[in-house]
């Protein structure tokens, strides 16, 4: 077999799990992007690379075994290299390394055991701090063998033997950590929460970024995209990003915090809180795309505000938490920019839209339809004049309809509620017990159902 | 004879206008236990000429004593010395012209008098319902108490297929109920007379009422609009049963079969499941929610443009309309289906292409879009004609058909704005009206009253009691106290 249909095998199974596949060249090279990151994201990473893009899969897969290699974690090796089995058979990374699997699987076992037989030896010495640390030593070991939910548990263990607030930071992080792992959002947000509410300043200095990121990353995670944009914005660029180290880079926090920005705020607050915004700038500068497409959405050049963004999507479709929601981002750009775009006018010929946002020659009336379906765009659409048409409010008659409408409720609502009084007053209610009535009614009325 | 005519003739008292209610009433009350203690000699005489008699009294100035001779007549109707035409005329008029404040006192005979016109004893359908119901009103003239002749009304009028006489009662609301025993100081002939002190048990002007036939008078004006196709008020009936107040939990059989049935015919006059009103109690949601899967799953396909989820859904659920008798009701909603798929199309186009309709919307039968044109063409003209919807078709450029919606605002004018709102304000008014006097009933009743005095006992010995509470702690140890609770 060819690699072109090793290739198409291994997408085509890859889309039937419900993978996002990108079959453009992004702009970055796999091993250039991966050495911004650090830890366990770098598998995560590759892995999706390898998912989801054509031309990078096969240098994705191989970095991905390597990195499953460097580590201890079986679990991940094997998926590595099942994909690679299918995607690029005759790399020499498709040969199952058997002899490491068996050892490391063997020295993983050997050490768990030691570190459990360590931890109840604390246990006998109810020494709080010894039990602490070798929870926080199963834990390490665990999250790095991949056993996820066993390490959440062990992390969580530490918490019982807590006695410093740096104690509480490190057992949340460790938590956030796996959670962010398990893509468990919830989780993810709960304990960054945690630490933000200890009020411990210098702590809460050095880890405000941390904090911030995760945060946003977990909101992202759960669709809650505006309060995302402010968790990112508020990012703070001028102490340490030490603490981002192996989560995440400036530039995916520029492409965060602007994309949301994008989706979610209006036009003051873009400017305001995103291109003046003294900490995010320094942000943005690392991405001067995004920099570029807020600015020509707030001047209102909204195709080329869409053509930039259009160019960064492949990108931003290979990034391990952006990935799921770039389509529902980008539409709600896109949404935004046509009702802006619409503000002014009372009236626009489909035509003028096409130019302005027409894809591929495919007309937008359809786009314009469910949007307005949604209740997004406050428009209807002539198709005879093919005119989009601005509902002009008359503020006067919605007033009148309201209160007709008001008025008319509430003597439905108040006769309602008198005849229920009324009911009770005369002890009529429905009480347990009526059945024999029912039953007989119930013939009654199917012979006149039947007949009637 | 001649002493019989003097008996029945006795009343009205010839200066009955200027008497005062005490004396009326003592009067009415003479004469009425004259009649009772008519002999039997006396009744066959009535019985041998009940024309003459008939004649002999005025069924609007003296009701009580024609309602007699009527019932005397009709209690024996085996031996009939009266042509029929002439017993149905004296009826027919007794019920058209009768004294509403006189009947109050002869409840027991007027009742299975409306009970045989309304099981269809002496006239066809038509001419019985429209009776009735006018007697109806005579007697309650606003139709806003609840009696047993309601039902008896709904059901015949249903069941003979003849509708519209019976409207004029069945179109009012209904918000009062007979009450058992209540002390009223007034008399009876009192015009001012509230209606639950003459319509009930005590007067027999209604056969006792249960939970049943209140559920079951409404759940068959459903039917009846339903039969009508006024399907927003078959909802509102229904919606009357299904949020019928429950005590103990209890849910009946018929709010049961009511809410499927509300469930479909939301879908007719709104286009999307109906909501339950607030009061809906929360063990009959909660049995709606278990015994109407079905429904609800069509309710929640038929909201939304993939018609061929719908049309599997009512498929698939087959077996289950057949055994709630809901076939034709089902039918109905299929063909509603695209109707509404196309009116909610108005939140989106003003001007839409027959070509964009035919693509976007299907029909709720086959689940197919329409074959051609002219197919959309012409179930939109029968919706506008059916006056479902407010537009136009019209031709444009290279022939195409389009279809234009106009405005849906009710009035044109301020000053139609104003009549509604001056109509809204005064039922408004009535309304607060009738909540005063229930108000006022409700604070005599013997329940209130008991509950009222427990509430003062239990208030009074609150007080008592948190004084003590003040008195014992200036004893004890304060330290130890606050030590202990906080």
């Amino acid at each position: 077999m060819g690699t072109s249909s090793n290739l198409l095998a291994f997408f085509s199974r890859m889309k039937s799990q419900g993978a996002i596949i990108v079959e453009d060249l992004p702009k970055f090279d796999v091993e250039s992007y991966i050495s911004n990151y650090q830890g366990r994201t770098r598998f995560d990473r590759l892995m999706l690379i390898g998912e989801s893009s054509v031309p990078l899969c096969v240098d994705a897969l191989k970095a991905a075994v390597v990195e499953a290699k460097s580590g201890r974690d079986v679990g991940r090796y094997r998926g590595a290299w099942e994909y690679i089995r299918v995607a690029a058979p005759n790399e020499p990374e498709a040969i199952r390394d058997d002899a490491w699997i068996e050892s490391t699987e063997a020295a993983n076992k050997a050490e768990t055991a030691r570190l459990e037989v360590e931890l109840k030896g604390y246990r006998n010495n109810l020494i709080k701090e010894s039990i602490r640390m070798g929870n926080e030593d199963i834990g390490t070991h665990l999250e790095e063998i991949g056993h996820l939910k066993e390490a959440a548990e062990a992390y969580g263990r530490m918490r019982h033997d807590v006695s410093a607030t740096k104690h509480i930071v490190d057992c949340a992080q460790h938590l956030v950590s796996v959670a962010l792992q398990r893509r468990d959002w919830v989780s993810v947000i709960s304990n960054a929460s945690k630490v933000s509410g200890l009020q411990a300043t210098e702590l809460e200095r050095d880890l405000q970024p941390y904090l911030k990121a995760v945060s946003g990353i977990g909101q992202m995670g759960l669709g809650k995209y505006h309060e995302a944009a402010t968790s990112f914005l508020q990012i703070n660029s001028a102490g340490s990003l030490e603490s981002l180290q192996g989560l995440v880079t400036s530039n995916d926090i520029a492409i965060y915090g602007g994309l949301l920005a994008l989706a979610t705020m209006d036009r003051n607050d873009l400017q305001t809180r995103v291109l003046d915004s003294p900490t995010f700038r320094t942000f943005l500068e690392h991405e001067p795309h995004v920099r570029k497409a807020i600015s020509q959405f707030i001047n209102g050049r909204y195709s080329a505000c869409l053509s930039i963004l259009g160019a960064l999507q492949a990108d931003c479709l290979l990034d391990l938490y952006l990935q799921k929601h770039v389509a529902t981002i980008f539409t709600r750009i896109r949404r935004k920019c046509i009702v802006q775009y619409f503000i002014p006018f009372s009236c626009v010929t489909i035509q003028s839209l096409d130019e302005a946002f027409g894809r591929g020659g495919n007309s937008i009336e359809d786009e314009l339809a469910s949007m307005i379906k949604d209740g997004a765009l406050n428009a209807r659409i002539d198709s005879k004049s093919k005119l989009l048409v601005a509902v002009s409010t008359d503020p006067r008659a919605q007033m009148q309809a309201k209160a007709l409408n008001v008025a008319r409720k509430y003597e439905h609502e108040a006769k309602e509620r008198l005849r229920r009084i009324n009911v009770i007053a005369s002890g009529l209610e429905v009480t347990r017990g009526k059945r024999q009535t029912d039953e007989h009614w119930l013939e009654g009325e199917r012979a006149s159902v039947l007949t009637g | 004879m001649e002493q019989l005519s003097s008996v029945l003739t006795s009343y009205p008292p010839a200066s009955a206008s200027s008497t005062s209610h005490k004396q009326q009433d003592e009067h009415t009350r003479v004469y009425l236990s004259a009649l009772a203690k008519l002999s039997a000699s006396n009744k066959r005489l009535i019985l041998e000429q009940p024309e003459a008699f008939l004649k002999l009294l005025d069924p609007a100035k003296n009701s009580i004593g024609y309602l007699f001779v009527l019932n005397t007549i009709i209690l024996n109707l085996s031996e009939p010395r009266i042509g029929r035409p002439s017993l149905l005329d004296a009826i027919v008029v007794f019920l058209l012209t009768f004294d509403p404040i006189q009947v109050r006192y002869a409840g027991n005979y007027l009742l299975p008098l409306l009970e045989a016109v309304g099981t269809g004893k002496f006239f066809p359908p038509r001419v019985a319902v429209e009776v009735l119901a006018t007697a109806m009103l005579r007697l309650d003239p606003n139709a806003s108490m609840f009696t047993s002749t309601h039902l008896l009304l709904a059901t015949y009028a249903y069941e003979t297929d003849c509708v519209e006489p019976a409207l004029k009662v069945l179109d009012r609301d209904i918000t009062s109920y007979p009450i058992a025993a209540q002390k009223e100081q007034r008399f009876l002939c009192d015009p001012e007379l509230p209606l639950t002190s003459y319509l009930s048990l005590q007067t027999g002007l209604t056969a006792p009422v249960k939970a049943v036939t209140v559920l079951e008078y409404d759940f068959i004006r459903g039917l009846i609009y339903m039969s009508r196709r006024e399907w927003t008020k078959a909802r509102k009936a229904l919606e009357r049963v299904i949020a019928y107040p429950t005590k103990d939990k209890g849910v009946s059989k018929i709010m049961i079969d009511a809410h499927k049935k509300w469930l479909l015919v939301g879908l007719l006059s709104d286009g999307e499941a109906p909501s339950f009103p607030g009061y809906t109690s929360s063990s009959a949601k909660s049995a709606y929610n278990v015994l109407s899967s079905g429904y609800r799953e069509v309710a929640s396909t038929f909201s939304t443009p993939k018609a061929i989820d719908f049309v599997n859904e009512v498929i698939s659920n087959r077996p289950l309309w057949l055994e709630d008798g809901n076939v034709s009701l089902i039918q109905e909603v299929q063909v509603a289906y695209q109707k509404w798929q196309i009116l909610n199309l108005r939140r989106i186009y003003r001007e839409v292409s027959i070509y964009k309709i035919q693509e976007s919307t299907s029909s709720g039968e086959t689940g197919e879009p329409l074959a051609n044109p002219q197919e959309v063409i012409s179930l939109v003209q029968s919706m506008i004609d059916s006056k479902a919807l407010k537009g136009e078709i019209t031709v444009g450029q290279d022939s195409e058909s389009f279809l234009t919606f106009q405005g849906e605002q009710e009035w044109s004018s301020e000053k139609d704005f104003a009549r509604e709102i001056a109509q809204a304000h005064h039922n408004i008014n009535l309304l607060s009206q009738e909540y005063k006097a229930s108000n006022e009933r409700l604070s005599g009743h013997r329940d209130y009253v008991r509950f009222m005095i427990r509430e003062q006992k239990r208030a009074d010995k609150d007080d008592s009691e948190a004084g003590g509470f003040d008195a014992q702690i200036e004893d004890e140890d304060l330290m130890n106290d606050i030590v202990h609770h906080g």
